[in-house]
């Protein structure tokens, strides 16, 4: 018997950790691209419908191919049919950034129904082969996370390892500083040299070629098959966590985990007939964890802290307690947007967001 | 006159020889033969020759839209020239792209900071094209720019944030980048507009040793001033053609300014003594701010018909709020102001309009036009009231129009034309068309806020010569302003504004230099 199991930590156990890593991989991809193409100043609203053309043409290379890595490469090619169309609209032509993805978000949805129509409307479901864990020798030994860390599929291994590559690629690297300037202050960057319309549109593709590759992830990996519009708001969840992750690297891992960590939990709770006292206790932790990040920070004096101290107040109350709390199933299923939102508005600051994000760079102005 | 068919004269016609000026024994750096580029409508440089020596500092004169920064910009390889030739060290080359410019060892430095803020100063100095991600080299460079620093006296921390650096020393980094790139042919593009003048004198002290050191400056300015302080040769152009090359030391500041505007230019503008009439504006008490700081604490003028009052005084002792206050903006928490007798009730710049009041405001792009509207839209912006332009809401376009066209013919608005955005004209034109729509609308009183700030010699003469107007046909002028030559050529009385208060009102004709500056300095006159 696991050390976890004795102390009853469930749901937060060895399994509720490998979901963590298993849920927040497609986020990540997603939303470390989006971070690449958000530094360039190119906000990607469409990231959503990249990432479900990405699921369809996946699942459609896998069918053929029945080959899961060769639908890897599909799905980046999905997204990235829809990142030409972007980098078109947006960086080529300088169409606004959020009409123009908003059209990708509805042309995917509308696109990839049509082809699943035409293609599998009347076959049977059919199950694409997915790919396997690959179990790290020695690490995955390590009791409780080794199992759950280091016997995983290759994509969460690459999805991790993506974040100190791109950290290194934004504040280490001659790309970097070109990606960063582009998106302050397109005109130094010209005056450089550097095309900013080419350093956009790599910032385009690279968030449709990942958002792609997440959506590939969601069929190759997790589950198999395809359904309309099975994205689900990962794309949205994903553009959330740029904004949490204040369009840093490392801030963006905490928001996918944080982010993919709810989704796990909603997962282990939706069916359970009441919260658990650990739950709540889980809150308490979160909260005291942000109090002393505040007073660390010296952001005492900050409007959140009354809130932050409220909420802490009330989950010890919940840990005494621990009432009989049945929520609905929808309710616990929307647990990670419900976290979103109230992130969206805790942390609705752009301190550190990239000056011309989001608008168009025309040269010569 | 046959303008067709006489051929103009140009220095060294037809002949590829070495332009305008040598001077005897100068090791030539780059030569600049009979460049020519067009712009749809606009001939910008006509066949423009000039040459630059080891060692040498270029002045580079003309007014806004002389073709000055097209010139560079071809040389830096940002734009291309229809014809000519460019020569570096007496080898013709070609230049297509900035990179290119700074393999020639050619470096620029831009009118505006091209530097991202949010990056360090070492990060804004290694910014490259780079065909693959590659290593940025930070802490080599960082070490590099400390022993540049070191050579030409000009230190900035490497790991620094643009965005925490001041002005001077933005600039500093402006130069860095060119000097960590080699560069022996430095151009810049009217680098001191936002300098103050200790940063200016270090700046000029820097532009020296750099000549010393053997490169050749080319200085692009529009100011008389700084080509005295440093160069010793000044090429003049004006409507995209080589007027003149002259010896600094031949020449001075009143045949300088003839030549670069094309005629004569009176450097002070005289000032027409008349006779003042009733009381127009007439401010009694007037206080701004709460607590224990007044922005503006207790303020009294009055300004009559036919009369200029000045408020002289150094940036940030009220002047703003004061004007914010006149116009509605600011809501004044004691005092009144009274127009032709009448107090002003409501604070609003509304009520300051229709009261026949006219601002010329200090930043004109936040608060002068609207860039993104057209002429036609910016000319007609404050008339939208009256039924002149607009039957139930409804514009009258052609009316409108009309009016536009007489005010760019009247104020001598140079563009391209009513219909196209006021950005896209020179700060001067703009400044024409921001007179144009106050003054036209006969006003009773004018506020003229630094009303030629960042103007060439010939906008602000137009500028003191359309004030002028209108204290002539009866408005009273209220020109607030931070530079002392420009408040007592104009003004008939002013004060000396400090800590939100008047030391003194003074008349013109008693009006001494050194007492006054004593006066903005904060000292009670003895």
């Amino acid at each position: 018997m696991t050390l976890s199991a004795a102390i009853s930590l469930a749901p937060f156990d060895s399994a509720w950790l490998a979901a963590v890593l298993v849920l927040s991989t497609p986020l990540l991809l997603a939303s470390v691209g989006e971070l690449v193409s958000e530094r360039t100043g190119v906000l990607n609203v469409g990231l959503e419908g990249m990432m479900l053309a990405g699921t369809f043409s996946a699942y459609y290379v896998a069918y053929l191919t029945g080959s899961p890595v060769w639908a890897l490469f599909g799905g980046i090619a999905g997204g990235l049919v829809f990142g030409l169309v972007m980098g078109g609209l947006a960086v080529q032509i300088g169409a606004d950034q959020i009409v123009s993805g908003v059209g990708i978000n509805l042309a995917a949805i509308g696109v990839t129904g049509f082809f699943f129509d035409e293609i599998f409307g009347n076959k049977p479901q059919t199950l694409v082969s997915t790919i396997g864990n690959v179990s790290i020798p020695g690490l995955s030994k390590i009791p409780v996370i080794g199992n759950a860390f280091f016997d995983r599929n290759p994509i969460v291994y690459l999805a991790f390892a993506l974040v100190p590559a791109v950290w290194w690629l934004l504040f280490r690297s001659k790309w970097g500083l070109a990606i960063r300037a582009v998106g302050e202050t397109p005109e130094a960057a010209e005056a450089a040299g550097i095309s900013a319309r080419r350093v956009r549109w790599l910032g385009a593709l690279t968030a449709a070629g990942l958002a792609g590759l997440a959506g590939a992830y969601l069929v190759v990996v997790e589950v198999g098959i395809f359904k309309q519009e099975m994205t689900n708001g990962r794309g949205f969840l994903a553009l959330v966590a740029v904004i949490f992750g204040r369009w840093r690297p490392g801030g963006v891992l905490i928001a996918c985990v944080v982010l993919g960590g709810a989704d796990a939990l909603q997962l282990r709770l939706a069916d359970d007939a009441s919260v658990p006292r650990v739950v709540w206790a889980a809150v308490l932790l979160v909260v005291v964890i942000v109090a002393l990040w505040m007073i660390t920070r010296r952001r005492r004096r900050s409007k959140a802290m009354p809130l932050t101290a409220a909420v802490g107040i009330l989950a010890a109350g919940l840990c005494v307690i621990a009432p009989h709390v049945a929520l609905p199933n929808e309710l616990w299923r929307s647990l990670p947007f419900i976290l979103a939102l109230i992130v969206l508005a805790g942390s609705a600051t752009t301190a550190r967001m990239p000056s011309k994000l989001g608008l168009e760079f025309r040269r010569g102005e | 006159m046959q303008d067709s068919s006489s051929t103009p004269q140009v220095t060294g016609a037809g002949v590829a020889e070495s332009p305008a000026l040598p001077r005897p024994g100068g090791e030539p750096m780059l030569e600049l033969v009979e460049i020519t580029k067009r712009f749809p409508g606009v001939l910008a440089n006509d066949a423009i020759s000039l040459r630059v020596d080891r060692g040498e500092i270029l002045g580079l004169l003309g007014e806004n839209g002389a073709g000055k920064s097209t010139l560079m910009n071809i040389v830096y390889g940002m734009q291309a020239p229809d014809s000519g030739e460019i020569r570096i060290g007496g080898e013709p080359v070609t230049i297509r792209s900035p990179q290119d410019a700074v393999a020639l060892r050619v470096g620029m430095v831009h009118q505006h900071f091209m530097l991202v803020p949010d990056m360090t100063v070492a990060e804004n100095v290694v910014l490259e094209p780079s065909r693959g991600p590659g290593r940025a080299r930070l802490e080599e460079v960082g070490r590099e720019l400390e022993e540049i620093g070191r050579r030409f006296e000009l230190y900035v921390s490497p790991t620094a944030m643009v965005e925490d650096l001041s002005t001077g020393e933005r600039q500093r980094v402006e130069i860095l980048k060119v000097l960590y790139r080699d560069a022996d042919i430095l151009i810049l593009d009217e680098p001191t507009s936002a300098l103050t003048p200790q940063e200016w004198t270090e700046f000029a002290g820097f532009l020296r040793r750099m000549a010393e050191a053997g490169k050749a400056v080319i200085f692009i300015t529009h100011k008389l001033d700084e080509l005295f302080d440093l160069v010793d040769r000044c090429v003049v152009l004006r409507d995209g053609r080589v007027v003149d090359t002259v010896a600094i030391g031949d020449t001075d500041k009143r045949s300088l300014a003839k030549t670069m505007v094309g005629r004569e230019v009176t450097l002070r503008a005289e000032r027409p003594i008349l006779a003042p009439g009733r009381p127009v504006l007439d401010v009694k008490g007037l206080r701004l701010g709460s607590g224990r700081h007044h922005e503006v604490d207790g303020i009294s003028f009055e300004i009559r018909e036919h009369e200029v009052f000045g408020i002289a005084g150094v940036s940030g002792n009220g002047q703003d709020e004061l004007v914010e206050a006149l116009v509605g903006l600011a809501q004044p928490t004691a005092g009144e102001i009274s127009i032709d007798g009448e107090p002003l009730v409501q604070h609003a710049p509304r009520a300051f309009t229709a009261g026949g009041g006219a601002l010329i405001p200090e930043n004109r792009h936040a608060d002068g036009v609207a860039t993104e509207l057209s002429l036609l839209d910016n000319l007609i912006l404050k008339e939208l009231d009256s039924s002149r332009f607009s039957r139930h809401g409804v514009l009258a376009l052609d009316a409108a129009r009309e009016h536009a066209e007489e005010l760019v013919a009247a104020y001598d608005i140079r563009g391209p034309g009513v219909d196209a955005p006021i950005g896209q004209l020179s700060g001067g034109n703009q400044q024409k068309a921001v007179l144009a729509r106050e003054l036209s609308r006969d006003p009773r009183f004018v506020i003229a806020f630094q009303p030629t700030l960042g103007l060439d010699v010939g906008a602000m003469e137009t500028v003191y010569r359309r004030l002028n107007e209108r204290k002539s046909s009866g408005s009273a002028v209220l020109l607030v302003s931070y530079e002392l030559d420009e408040i007592l050529s104009m003004a008939d009385r002013f004060a000396v504004m400090v800590d939100g208060r008047f030391l003194s009102v003074i008349a013109a004709a008693d009006a001494d230099t050194e007492v006054i500056g004593m006066l903005m300095g904060g000292e009670e006159a003895a």
